[in-house]
């Protein structure tokens, strides 16, 4: 479904087709995008459950956003910053030495032998990079968004969002070089 | 590694991503959700519906229907006699007549209004024991959403309230969930005994007269609060409004960001936030903000993600600036619903 047909199901008020639409074209985005947040695949359904419930709530207002794709997005992204941040997982695990620690042993790159497949290894380095790299990785990478689409969805300046992918990539290429040894 | 990373989505895909995670139970999940919200938003107490309810019985009822602004007996010639009337019948009276009788009246309190208990007299004109032994009921129907609720749960009618020989002083106290027109019903014995309608008036907020104009307008105080990053201070009531402290000098603008608690609020909300300064002295008025950039947590702040920290429900920045010095009280309301004052000193 493109934009115009979206906008002529806001136009008709049919709100239930709608759903219906943005699930179809939304549905399998969203949770991939929330899991590389969540990193749980239970936890993402959660999210995007909560994402389309809040869509179906505030189709009224829907024709006031100017990019729905963004404002979904950046739903599902808020939503999950918020599973992260109010989580006890957070609390404990994300405390930063710890985290370095865990993900060293349970993610261990350098434990990966060269037979398993290099495209996993790159999707768990990325998935075990810190959120703030890792999101703007997987924005950019994943989900094939520029620089300036990601500042806008994010609210962030676009040099902080230049600067963070640098940075990824650098603490991604220590990870999948440690992991080829 | 720029080459692999191109190819991002294919790796994930195919290994940590793999499969489909969007399914149709999850789907038809999302939709069960949504349906249950609604249904438990519209509570439709059917059960409360009286069926036994003969046509006829209907009918002779409607007959007899009339209403106060019905001044000329004329009007009360029978008409068709179909239903339509008793439910169309949404002129606000406040007497139930019947073969131009009035069989009762009610008197609600004037200050009558949504959500609030109001207290209701019912003066019935019938002999005691019309009623004696039987179970009376009141059910209201609110006329814009067709809402339908008890009010007035059956209880049994023993004795006449003391002094008084049967209902004439009959008194109750109850509350209906939303401003407009409704109309209550009043059942003996599961029979429809009669109806009035009366208007209720939208929810009072918190009118602005009740904030603090003839107190002492003390400066609200400020409250700090620790963050990973230091103190952060503000000012206002933790738990209801506050904002970050900021500097108020004459017409110079200044930022800060309002954190409001509320369970009704949520992170973005359909009503603007709209805070209303008025000048202790001028009593002049001004509106300073009216709003609806709802903070949705923004990555921004992650490192000092106030919300968190303070546990609001909403936030909000803004930029806004005050006109004279003196003291000003801020009133803050999200849609209709105050949020409290907060007095603040502008310098010169």
């Amino acid at each position: 479904m493109d934009e115009l047909d979206r906008n002529d199901l806001v136009l008709l008020g049919d709100k239930d087709l709608w759903l219906e639409g943005i699930m179809d074209q939304y549905g399998e985005r969203l949770t991939k995008l929330a899991y590389n947040y969540v990193k749980d695949w239970g936890i993402a359904e959660d999210v995007v459950q909560d994402v389309f419930i809040t869509c179906y709530k505030q189709f009224d207002e829907i024709d006031k956003v100017i990019s729905f794709k963004a404002w979904i997005f950046r739903m599902t992204i808020n939503k999950c910053k918020d599973v992260l941040k109010s989580s006890f997982i957070k609390k404990i695990v994300f405390n930063k030495g710890i985290f370095d620690r865990l993900s060293s042993s349970v993610l261990s790159p350098e434990g990966l032998t060269i037979k398993r497949n290099e495209e996993e290894v790159l999707s768990k380095c990325i998935l075990s990079l810190p959120i703030k790299y890792r999101e703007i990785i997987i924005l950019y990478y994943y989900e094939d968004l520029s620089v300036l689409e990601i500042s806008v969805m994010l609210k962030m300046n676009g040099n902080t969002i230049k600067t963070r992918l640098n940075r990824g990539r650098d603490r991604l290429k220590i990870k999948l070089e440690r992991g080829r040894i | 590694m720029e080459d692999k990373l191109q190819n991002l989505r294919k790796a994930m895909d195919s290994t940590t991503h793999n499969g489909k995670h969007f399914t149709e139970v999850q789907k038809a999940k999302i939709k069960q959700k949504i349906r249950s919200v609604k249904t438990s938003e519209s509570h439709e107490p059917k059960k409360h519906m009286v069926f036994g309810f003969t046509a006829a019985a209907l009918s002779i009822l409607v007959l007899l229907v009339s209403t106060e602004f019905m001044i000329t007996p004329s009007i009360k010639e029978p008409n068709d006699g179909s239903t339509q009337a008793l439910i169309d019948d949404w002129e606000i009276r406040n007497e139930y007549e019947e073969n131009g009788e009035v069989l009762f009246s009610v008197y609600p309190d004037p200050g009558l209004s949504a959500e609030k208990p109001y207290g209701y007299l019912f003066n019935f004109t019938a002999p005691f024991d019309t009623f004696e032994g039987k179970e009376l009921a009141i059910y209201a129907v609110h006329k814009e959403t067709g809402e339908r609720i008890t009010v007035l749960a059956p209880n049994k009618v023993v004795n006449p309230p003391s002094g008084y020989s049967s209902l004439e002083r009959f008194t109750t106290n109850f509350a209906v969930p939303a401003g407009g027109i409704w109309k209550y019903e009043v059942f003996v014995d599961d029979q429809l005994y009669g109806n009035v309608i009366v208007s209720v008036r939208e929810k009072q907020y918190e009118e602005r007269e009740e904030a603090p104009i003839n107190k002492d307008w003390e400066i609200t105080p400020t409250f700090t609060v620790k963050t990973e990053n230091g103190e952060r201070v503000f000012q206002g009531i933790e738990g209801e409004i506050a904002f970050m402290e900021m500097e108020f000098k004459v017409g110079q603008e200044g930022k800060t960001r309002w954190f409001i608690w509320g369970e009704d609020l949520q992170e973005v909300n359909r009503e603007n936030l709209v805070v209303i300064a008025t000048h202790k002295d001028s009593q002049e008025e001004k509106v300073v903000i009216d709003s609806n950039h709802w903070e949705v947590s923004n990555p921004e702040y992650e490192d000092e993600s106030f919300k968190s920290i303070l546990g609001a429900q909403a936030s909000q920045h803004a930029v806004f600036s005050l006109p004279s010095s003196g003291l000003w009280r801020l009133d803050a309301y999200v849609g209709k619903k105050h949020y409290r004052s907060i007095i603040v000193e502008v310098e010169k």
